[in-house]
């Protein structure tokens, strides 16, 4: 009798559940990574319930409040059908939030610490700083589980879009360096330093860095992400940014090996360093 | 911050002078007008842009002359000038823009000197350039061209000189060496017109002619902008000839405005440190300590929210955006502002002076002088800055307006600045936010949500337990755990 309902239901949703975990973020980087369906809303914080920043979001002209805590939430930030804000809801302290359009529901991701500057995907996934052993860290929110991205040096200013999270590095010279992650790889690699670096993003499948009058634009497809020509695709600038520009493109050529292959970047450039777990 | 908001090149050319004119002569000769002067301002700015009115005036081409039996001079190109009812003279700042016009061209016997061009030093320009002057006829029956406007680069060529008889004879090159001075005129041909040379806005003169036709014959114009005309002969004795010199050409002033970009500043990160009577203070408040951009709220206790009397050192940073932020260009104002939800506080107040009477005033640390850069290095030596996204010194604060800035900031970079504050009052219980203006005064840019430092002060009796909950400025923290 036990070994029938081992045979006829344990066995085959364990099979499922891991099938599920592993072909997940496959699956993910198969669908088109861009929602069309919410590309009109609108998302922001004012002052309303309890006289304190409340988050809304408007759709079809209509204004709707998804807080209304005592405390302070701000800082929204969506992409498909889903929304990510901090709220000051532990002791003045920014925690992180998700709420989903379609259900309704919110999650609240941190209840610990201090966390901030909140990025989603539309896949729901969250990216944002956390305050840990006195450095700002990057952690990601995947649907079920948190995961801490980096440790060790300043790491700020994440994005996510699709498979890959975008953030900054700081190390003790004083050098910024962009890195970019694949959550299906679990893997980072740093893209390229300087300035530029600092407030990196991930649009349409290709990295920014820069921006505010001078951006320089890398590519990025989901099958080489570890084969990454540095060599930007374009650039723009404007007054004031040239001598930047020139100096880190001369960083950038300096590092690409001539013949790349995987092993190669990863000799060149040092992966970074990942820690799982809170 | 300075009142500019264009930054503008000017560049002013004088105007060509015409060319003399000879008839009816065959020993006679016309040479060429002078080429007009050349004069470059930079970063011209006004007291207050969209009102404030400038004059201007754009020298007029010396006109050409005729004549049908005899000689006749040229006329004399204007000058041309801006920011000024009359023409500013001589000077090498950009307070004025002045450029002198070509002198006439002669006409006679021979020998005759064209018109002089337009001299450099008696304008007003940081660059300065004369204009070329007309060739010189020392023969018989020649008609000289004109000389060419000055450039940015050199000065304008001058006309072809002659001494050959029955010769007609090229103008100057525009700028030395740019657009081509008119060609000189054969027997029974006019001369040709200068040539318009877009860049430097500039041309060259025109060609001189020397014809033999019962009709009139004509000096070729000077080129556009500012060249000079050329001198015109017509030896025929018999009949009724006539001569008409080149004329010069109208001066011109080239404004070039690129918009200047300003700076963005945004506030960012923070922390609190006890004041340790060094520049860099060590101890970030509270225990365990508050890391960046966490409130010092009340609870916990180990926090050690403020007391009356309490001074607490406050490091913020400010990114910079649009464009790089000059060294001595920003100083700044920290206010605060009382309530949980600073982005949601209205009203303002500035920190008040040491000695000041305000709820939070600055403090005075003997032991640190005010205004000092956070570092003596750019960039900052490592452990100079103590907020993990600082790229630049800002300064130690005791007192506002601050002094400027004293690193340039790049796009991108955050500029960390310590101000040392007190609370000078007595409320229990309330919290307080604080923030960094402009000392124009304006707000800053932007302010990120969690760019505000901010403080509980210490409860006392009466917030404490109330139905077993502690409650400050409105919302419930939970228990106070006096010692």
């Amino acid at each position: 009798m036990f070994m029938n309902i081992v045979k006829s239901w344990l066995i085959p949703i364990i099979v499922s559940i891991s099938l599920f975990l592993g072909l997940r973020p496959v699956f993910a980087q198969i669908v088109t990574p861009e929602s069309e369906s919410n590309d009109t809303l609108l998302v922001g914080s004012e002052v309303e319930k309890n006289a304190v920043m409340q988050v809304y979001y408007v759709s079809n002209g209509e204004k709707h409040f998804i807080t209304g805590s005592a405390y302070a939430n701000e800082s929204p930030d969506f992409a498909g059908d889903y929304i990510t804000w901090m709220g000051q809801a532990v002791n003045g302290n920014w925690q992180v939030f998700l709420y989903d359009l379609s259900s309704g529901t919110t999650t609240q991701i941190t209840s610990s610490g201090n966390n901030q500057n909140p990025k989603v995907s539309d896949r729901g996934e969250v990216v944002w700083e956390g305050w840990f052993f006195d450095s700002w860290q990057i952690f990601n929110f995947d649907g079920m589980k948190i995961t801490q991205l980096t440790s060790g040096d300043t790491s700020v200013n994440p994005g996510i879009e699709g498979d890959y999270i975008i953030y900054a590095r700081k190390d003790i010279t004083g050098t910024w360096r962009s890195a970019v992650y694949s959550v299906s790889k679990n893997r980072a690699v740093d893209v390229t330093t300087g300035i530029a670096s600092k407030y990196p993003k991930v649009r349409n499948g290709k990295i920014i860095l820069g921006g505010q009058g001078s951006e320089k634009e890398f590519g990025l497809n989901a099958d080489d992400l570890f084969i990454l020509d540095l060599i930007p695709l374009t650039t723009t600038e404007s007054a004031g940014t040239k001598e930047d520009q020139a100096t880190e493109s001369a960083e950038v050529d300096n590092e690409i090996p001539e013949t790349v292959t995987e092993d190669d970047i990863f000799e060149e450039l040092n992966a970074t360093e990942l820690r799982s777990g809170e | 911050m300075d009142c500019q908001i264009f930054r503008l090149p000017k560049q002013c050319i004088g105007a060509g002078g015409s060319g003399g004119a000879a008839s009816k002569n065959t020993s006679n000769v016309a040479t060429g007008g002078g080429g007009g002067a050349y004069s470059l301002i930079s970063n011209f700015s006004v007291a207050t842009p969209g009102t404030t009115q400038v004059t201007y005036r754009i020298g007029a081409g010396g006109a050409a002359t005729s004549i049908s039996n005899g000689t006749v001079a040229g006329n004399v190109g204007e000058d041309t000038w801006f920011n000024n009812t009359a023409f500013p003279g001589s000077g090498t700042d950009n307070i004025y823009c002045g450029a002198k016009g070509g002198q006439a061209g002669a006409a006679g016997a021979l020998t005759q000197n064209g018109g002089a061009g337009g001299v450099d030093t008696s304008g007003w320009g940081q660059t300065r350039r004369s204009g070329g002057s007309g060739g010189t006829a020392s023969h018989s029956s020649v008609a000289t061209g004109g000389g060419g406007t000055a450039g940015n680069s050199s000065m304008g060529g001058i006309g072809v000189s002659s001494s050959t008889t029955n010769s007609a004879t090229n103008g100057g090159q525009a700028n030395g060496s740019g657009a081509l001075g008119g060609t000189g005129g054969t027997s029974g041909t006019n001369g040709g017109d200068g040539t318009e040379y877009t860049t430097e806005g500039s041309g060259g003169g025109g060609g001189g002619t020397r014809q033999t036709v019962n009709s009139v014959v004509y000096g070729g114009d000077g080129g556009k902008r500012g060249g000079g005309g050329a001198g015109s002969v017509n030896y025929r004795t018999a009949g009724t000839p006539s001569a008409e010199s080149g004329a010069g050409y109208d001066g011109i002033i080239i404004i070039t405005y690129t918009p200047i970009i300003d700076p963005t500043i945004t506030q960012n990160d923070w922390r609190m440190y006890v004041d340790n009577s060094a520049l860099d203070p060590t101890d970030p408040w509270g225990s365990p300590d508050l890391g960046e951009n966490s409130p010092l709220t009340s609870i916990p206790y180990a926090n050690d929210p403020i007391d009356p009397g309490d001074n607490i050192r406050i490091r913020i940073t400010m990114v910079v955006g649009d464009a790089a932020l000059s060294a001595s260009l920003e100083g700044f104002i920290l206010q605060y502002g009382e309530g949980s939800s600073c982005s949601a506080i209205s009203s303002w107040t500035d920190v008040d002076a040491i000695s000041g009477s305000g709820i939070w005033r600055y403090y005075d640390n003997a032991s640190i002088t005010d205004g000092t850069a956070l570092s003596s290095t750019d960039p900052p030596t490592a452990g100079d800055l103590n907020i993990g996204v600082s790229d630049r010194a800002g300064r130690y604060v005791e007192s506002d307006p601050t002094t400027t800035n004293p690193y340039a900031v790049a796009v991108g970079e955050d500029m960390e600045w310590d101000f040392n504050v007190q609370y000078n009052g007595n409320a229990e219980a309330h919290t307080y936010c604080f923030k960094i203006r402009r000392d124009t005064p304006a707000d800053l840019d932007g302010y990120n949500a969690s760019s505000y430092p901010q403080v509980d002060t210490r409860p006392g009796a009466g917030d404490l337990l109330r139905h077993g909950n502690f409650f400050t400025t409105g919302i419930e923290r939970g228990i106070f755990w006096a010692d």
